[in-house]
């Protein structure tokens, strides 16, 4: 939609028009929300996480509760391709366990947001202990994609351990912040 | 066997410390097609080919 406003100069009276399209006005109490890119995807079902090795996530359903408004993601690749340009806030929840009810060790598990295959910015670390059998950990970021080619992915590591952990139900959720 | 049990199979000077993320000089990597040597830093031990990585089975 275009809009302007025209005027001959200060304390004059000015015109605004409205050309091309039509739509909604917005003023500041409008209750109309902005139709921007959001999701949030799951993995259901439990994936083995190598030892030591850093792993991409497989969030491959979008069910139940999950969404995806404009069918950015991929859950073949397991990624987030926005087609509209912009800063998109992300955010994950992923659980995890691991099959040893006996241990006992101290190990970490570490997180990261992927941008087109590398890690955008340093993990962040999450110390478990295995004797709880269960455990999570989770991770925000702020990041600008171009509206093409751009992607996130979320990965993750199991560090420290001799531990076998497995994945499941975990989350990944995203939206348009502003372009 | 898991890759770095491989690894460390063929070089056994090879600990987990050579696979820390901050400190390390090796990263494993999988990003949905099984797991693989993304990162090979180590100063002085030779990145182990895919055939010793075979040869040692499942």
């Amino acid at each position: 939609m275009a809009l302007a406003i025209t005027g001959t100069g200060n304390g004059t009276i000015g015109n605004l028009s409205v050309t091309t399209e039509t739509g909604n006005i917005l003023s500041t109490e409008s209750n109309v929300a902005p139709k921007v890119p959001a999701f949030q995807v799951s993995s259901t079902s439990s994936a083995s996480l190598g030892i030591s090795v850093v792993t991409k996530w497989p969030f491959n359903d979008i069910s139940g509760n999950d969404f995806d408004t404009h069918s950015y993601f991929d859950t073949t690749n397991y990624r987030f391709t926005p087609q509209i340009a912009g800063y998109y806030w992300f955010n994950t929840i992923v659980q995890t366990g691991h099959s040893n009810n006996s241990a006992s060790t101290v190990a970490f598990i570490e997180l990261w947001f992927y941008k087109n295959g590398s890690a955008y910015s340093p993990q962040i670390f999450f110390p478990v202990n295995l004797s709880t059998h269960y455990f999570g950990a989770t991770k925000s970021e702020l990041i600008y994609l171009n509206g093409s080619t751009d992607y996130v992915e979320v990965y993750m590591k199991q560090g420290g351990s001799n531990r076998f952990i497995l994945g499941f139900l975990s989350q990944f959720q995203g939206y348009l912040v502003r372009s | 066997m898991e890759l770095v049990d491989k690894i460390k199979q063929i070089h056994s000077d090879i600990t987990d410390d050579d696979f820390d993320s901050i400190t390390g000089t090796i990263v494993l990597q999988n990003d949905g097609n099984g797991d693989y040597i993304h990162t090979w830093n180590h100063p002085t031990l030779a990145e182990p080919t895919q055939a010793q990585l075979d040869a040692i089975g499942e």
